[in-house]
């Protein structure tokens, strides 16, 4: 008996053009237009997530008026677009910044860490106390922006639509999408000097045709009853799996060293600046969506060393090179960058010299895919510590997002015991940004 | 400059008084025991011990040696917990001396406490267990199970790693019940101990894992001359130095409790007693009667006795002894019984007069039993008067109860351990008349600040109704110590300080100080001693097996130096394989001036996975120094890695006398991890070489842009193998990425099968190493030549 075309082989073989050379992406593609009523710039995302609350206050939203133990001890330095200063930190990034546009005036009111980056990445409150769930990823229910983009929009090229570097975002998973939709995690830091993605290279001591077989005897196998459950998740890993590590247009995105020195010393030689570098080759190979986990930011104590000597110079390096990057290959309109954590920190700096969680006001930076660059968003109060009007929410940012790549926020899904689950749990789009 | 005040508004916001850092807990000997009449050499572990660290044995029957000095900090050996497990799992990092137990021949079995002190103030220490039939010690680092001689005999191990299995082999002479028996908690190894056993073809015969806490125990049927195998583990795969174990084995059954489980003294009657093969010889629980006679001896609570069966002897068991004739509940009065199903409320009736005191007790640890029982009384009207589960720190039940009024009362007693019910689902209850008398405890350990003052606060239990004032004796304080001269617990109160006060010009000592309290008991003059609570036995079989008759007394000094990290808890982000040079600040006080020694703490937050950073001095004078972390190429980068630092510097005493005194450092060292600077590594997924020929080993070494610098690559040979295995240390330029070890090999015997060999590249950025590592597995083939 012929098995029934799932979705997965439809996309293959809708790649290939099968379907009376109208791919699935491309229908996916015209119904998003549809949904919108233009058609969407932004063909990919990457998400550079400072995970455990970025100090916009001393990158961003410089407050050098404030008391000091306020305002901390950065000062403000011009960038190139007139009127909009940045911390001193961010020099490299001052002088794109008529490339992207920085929202002052994001707040929500969740100071947990691993449920505010459920909040963010999902649009949905945990039901769960911050602390309590150590699984990775978090949302085992609703699913990660990522996989909302990879269901909607499905892959473009030959690596998967939805990727998470270095590690796998703590709420970045798929939720009741299933696998399908989970992010693939390379788990390899790239700026390890010997960096390769585990497992990419097809195994030289296995020929074509014995790989052949093994698929046509695990096909055999699987015949009998299609695997459900956790056999059926992991039979969905494995076809990822082989897809990929049939896929040159994968091993090509993957191999970093095929960049030129400079390119790679503008990026920065650290985590996050080897990871934007390869999230935009992966987007450049196709992938949809790219999450890059950047930890550290979780400053309470002596933040300032670390602010100046690590933090701030990897995140002005690898944002800086990443725009200027895109916009020279001419990809920053078709490639939404937003930068962010879940959360920001608190104005006042504490009795150990660090900054405490502060959900309440949080810069991020929006370049590309279709954003009015050069601009600054909102504003908040004196001290940093509120949007003095209209803050902007999660769900209006992940609305935002969607809107841009084209996605429709109102669209539900249906959880496995049948509640509608909208892609957006309300929201708005941001005003000014598009 | 504004970055300074701030770091500086921060310091003194942070600043507090340096406190000594006494020495730690997890105090282990190991060999953990040894056999009466020997001497025995071990080797003392413990945390946060100064070079002067002082130990004592509280049984003055047994003489303590000590004969080195702390050696360094310990840094638990390979490999490493990763994930979750790293989080859940942080061990302490002790430090080491050899020392002698000498036992005399007339030494009875049991636990021997010892514990430390130095100008810090005094630790726990551990214990060294005294056993009576042959022993044997573990040989560590073999890599076949060991071969044990005939039993009975007692293994002295360690679980010294992570995933450790220990396996020993043994064979009995005539077939029959062997039972094995693990002591790791009772020795204060914090880890739950499994044993297997299997057969020679490696197939699982029995097992027994210790999920409750109490060491486990195991009876199987064994055949003659049959080789067994048994394996001890933790329950959790952990191991650390430690995890030390006794690991008894003997040709024989076991008794697990016995009905009636006590006797009166004098009478001689029929007992039941519960057990593994003791009537049949299988490995299942059942029953034997026997007629034993209870000796008539005030002095104890307890007598051994031995069953002999037709299978071997078991193992003696303790009986009790009561002035109460065990038979059918009745006031005053006790009775052994069994909770025969699951869930079942066993209820004992009573008639209660209003006014009338009792004390109702439930013994079931104590006389073997897996049962955990509960006990309440139940008024007249149905309803629940009063109840207890466990005494403070055991299982067994102790409840006092005056009748509130005239009627019919129950005790109703249930399990809370959770088992099905069993022939050793034995409790046994008894009923007394309160008799007024008292008992006093306090902590184990006091530290008396010299020049200061320190609370030792007295706890009294009043029993039967005691309320007379108690007279507390000091006997043997540490020189300037002084307690008040008059001291008295007033009638009725259950705490009682005692201001304990150290002269300015007293020395740091420490000693063990014996407290009685003297009181009126009816027309008696009674002494009782205060005893210490010493948390050294994880898994107690009565309920005074953590207390200590003589109190360790300290007197400490206060550091006269404030050690903080510059960039405390400040989150750096560090290449792994490589040396994080973190700045430390140094504030001397009190006109010192001279050297600190700063060192990994032995507290430390999360599994270490290996990083670590050295003893480092910090030559007088030097008020900021950057102290070298070093941090393995293996480390997770999904995780903030922290270190914690100790200061100590050596000052004199008011006697005039060098002391060594520490602090714990302000802040931690903070780190998150990112990819390495360089990574060596090779293409050989086999390779395969003759014992005696040189081999090339070809290698690839990849540098960051950021580390452009020389690398010098060498073999690292298994400890076994050095000398065997040898290469010539290569010299990379900073240019060249590809290089081959040329191997040599001598024909050796040990030369044999696959061996895993490491190559280790060293570099040095700004002075601090770089390393990474790779290991080769090499099949040796051919025959060595002697």
């Amino acid at each position: 008996m012929p098995r029934p075309i799932t979705r997965r082989h439809a996309l293959r073989i809708g790649s290939s053009g099968f379907l009376a050379g109208l791919s699935l992406p491309t229908l996916f593609q015209l119904q998003a237009t549809a949904a919108n009523g233009t058609e969407p710039k932004a063909k990919s995302c990457i998400f550079l997530f400072l995970q455990g609350g970025p100090s916009t206050i001393d990158m961003w939203d410089m407050k050098p008026d404030a008391a000091a133990e306020i305002r901390g001890p950065y000062k403000p330095i011009k960038t190139n677009v007139p009127g909009t200063v940045v911390g001193e930190h961010c020099h490299r990034t001052a002088k794109v910044a008529d490339k992207f546009t920085i929202l002052r005036s994001h707040s929500h009111n969740d100071n947990g860490h691993t449920t505010g980056s459920h909040y963010l990445l999902t649009g949905y409150r945990p039901n769960f106390a911050d602390g309590a769930n150590s699984k990775v990823p978090v949302n085992e229910l609703y699913p990660s922006i990522g996989s909302v983009v990879s269901k909607e929009l499905g892959g473009r090229g030959g690596v998967p639509p939805y990727m998470n570097l270095p590690h796998p975002l703590t709420a970045g998973g798929p939720g009741f999408y299933g696998a399908e939709h989970a992010p693939f995690v390379i788990e390899s830091d790239p700026v390890q000097p010997d960096f390769e993605v585990k497992d990419l290279t097809p195994d030289s001591r296995l020929s074509a045709a014995r790989t052949d077989r093994r698929q046509r005897a695990l096909a055999a196998l699987e015949q009998g009853a299609a695997p459900v459950g956790r056999a059926g998740t992991m039979a969905t890993y494995y076809d990822k799996a082989r897809d990929l590590i049939a896929s040159p247009a994968a091993r090509k995105a993957f191999d970093l060293s095929a960049e030129p020195e400079k390119t790679r010393a503008a990026y920065g030689y650290s985590s996050l600046g080897q990871c934007s570098l390869l999230a935009r080759r992966l987007t450049e190979a196709g992938c949809r969506f790219v999450g890059v986990d950047h930890g550290s930011w979780d400053t309470h104590f002596s933040c300032f060393p670390s602010l100046e000597k690590d933090l701030i110079p990897h995140a002005d390096m690898a944002f800086s090179a990443l725009i200027t990057d895109l916009h020279d290959r001419g990809l920053l309109d078709s490639t939404l960058v937003v930068m962010m954590g879940e959360m920001g920190r608190t104005p006042r700096i504490n009795d150990r010299a660090g900054r405490d969680h502060w959900s309440q006001a949080q810069s991020v930076l929006f370049a590309g895919g279709g954003i009015k660059p050069g601009q600054v968003i909102g504003a908040t109060d004196k001290h940093g510590s509120a949007p003095v009007a209209d803050p902007v929410s999660v769900e209006d940012i992940l609305r935002t997002v969607f809107h841009l790549m084209g996605i429709d926020g109102d669209k539900s899904y249906l959880t496995p015991l049948g509640r509608p689950v909208p892609v957006v749990n309300g929201g708005k789009l941001i005003k000014g940004l598009i | 400059m504004r970055l300074a005040t701030l770091l500086l508004l921060a310091s003194a916001c942070a600043a507090f008084a340096q406190a000594p850092l006494p020495p730690g807990k997890d105090g282990y000997a190991y060999p953990p025991g040894g056999a009466a009449g020997t001497t025995v050499e071990v080797r003392l572990g413990g945390t946060d011990w100064t070079p002067d660290t002082r130990f004592v044995v509280h049984d003055p029957r047994v003489k303590l040696t000590v004969t080195s000095k702390p050696g360094p900090v310990r840094m638990h050996e390979p490999p490493y917990w990763f994930g979750i497990q790293s989080y859940a799992n942080d061990p302490w990092l002790p430090r080491e001396v050899t020392a002698t137990f000498a036992i005399p021949k007339d030494m009875p079995p049991g636990p021997v406490r010892w514990s430390v002190a130095n100008a810090n103030g005094g630790g726990p220490g551990g214990v060294f267990v005294v056993g009576t039939g042959p022993e044997v010690m573990e040989e560590e680092n073999r890599r076949e199970p060991q071969a044990l001689p005939p039993l009975p005999v007692t293994v002295n191990g360690r679980l010294g790693r992570i995933e450790e299995v220990d396996r020993y082999t043994f064979q009995i002479a005539k077939a029959g019940p062997v039972t094995c028996e693990l002591t790791a908690r009772q020795l204060g190894g914090d880890f739950h101990g499994v044993i297997e056993i299997r057969d020679a073809a490696g197939q699982l015969l029995a097992d027994v894992a210790d999920t409750e806490g109490r060491d486990p125990v195991l009876t199987f049927a064994a055949e003659k001359d049959r080789t067994y195998t048994i394996c001890v583990r933790d329950i959790d795969h952990r191991g650390y130095r430690n995890f030390t174990y006794r690991l008894a084995l003997r040709a024989g059954p076991r008794v697990v409790t016995a009905v009636p489980a006590a006797g009166k003294r004098g009478e001689t009657r029929a007992v039941e007693f519960v057990g593994v093969g003791i009537a049949t010889g299988q490995a299942k629980l059942e029953t034997v009667t026997k007629e034993v006679a209870f000796p008539n001896d005030p002095a104890r609570d307890s007598f051994a006795y031995t069953l002999e069966t037709p299978f071997g002897t078991a193992q003696p068991f303790p009986l009790l002894l009561d002035d109460e004739t065990d038979g059918k509940f009745a006031l005053p009065g006790a009775v052994t019984g069994r909770i025969a199903v699951r869930g079942e409320r066993i209820r004992h009736t009573f008639t209660g007069k209003k006014g009338e005191a009792w004390e109702f007790a439930v013994h079931d640890r104590r006389i073997g039993s897996p049962l955990d029982v509960t006990l309440s009384v139940v008024g007249p009207d149905g309803k629940p008067v009063l109840g207890t589960d466990d005494t403070t720190g055991h299982a067994d039940v102790r409840l006092p109860f005056t009748v509130p009024a005239d009627g019919e009362y129950k005790l109703a007693l249930a399990d809370g351990s959770g088992r099905h019910p069993a022939l050793d689902s034995v409790y046994r209850l008894v009923a007394t008349k309160p008799r007024p008398d008292f008992q006093l405890r306090t902590t184990g350990i006091v530290n008396v600040p010299v020049g200061g003052k320190a609370a030792l606060t007295v706890t009294v239990v009043r029993e039967g109704g005691f309320q007379e004032p108690i007279t507390l004796a000091f006997t043997g304080l540490p020189a300037g110590v002084t307690a008040p001269k008059e001291l008295v617990i007033p009638a009725a109160a259950n705490t009682f300080p005692v201001s304990l006060e150290c002269a300015k010009d007293a020395p740091a000592s420490a000693s063990l100080v014996t407290i009685t309290g003297v009181a009126k008991v009816g027309q008696a003059m009674v002494t009782r001693a205060v005893f210490g609570d010493l948390k050294t036995d994880l898994a107690p079989r009565t309920p005074d097996a953590n207390r200590t008759p003589r109190v360790l007394i300290a007197t400490t000094m206060k550091p006269p130096f404030k050690v903080t990290a510059a960039e405390a808890d400040g989150g750096r982000r560090i290449p792994r394989g490589s040396t994080h040079l973190t700045p430390i600040l140094i504030e001397r006080t009190d006109g010192f001036a001279g050297e600190i020694v700063l060192d990994m703490s032995a507290a430390q937050q999360r599994h270490r996975q290996g990083i670590r950073g050295p003893a480092l001095p910090v030559p007088s004078g030097v008020a900021k120094i950057d102290y070298p972390v070093f941090l393995p190429e293996w480390l997770e980068t999904t995780r903030t890695s922290r270190i914690g630092l100790t200061a100590m510097a050596q000052v004199k005493d008011a006697k005039g006398t060098p002391r060594w005194v520490q602090a714990a450092m302000v802040g931690q060292i903070t780190m998150s991890i990112e990819g390495a600077l360089m990574k060596v590594s090779h293409d050989a997924d086999e390779l395969t070489a003759v014992a005696g020929e040189p081999f090339d080993l070809p290698l690839r070494l990849a540098r960051s842009p950021k580390f452009a610098e020389a690398v010098i690559v060498e073999l690292i040979a298994p400890d076994e193998l050095k000398g065997v295995v040898t290469a010539k240390t290569l010299q990379l330029p900073p240019d060249t990425s590809d290089a081959a070890l040329t191997v040599e090999t001598k024909a050796d015997k040990r030369l044999t099968g696959t061996r895993t060999l490491t190559v280790r590249a060293t570099g040095k950025r700004d002075g601090q190493l770089v390393v990474s590592e790779t290991t080769v597995e090499v099949e040796f083939v051919g025959k060595p030549n002697r």
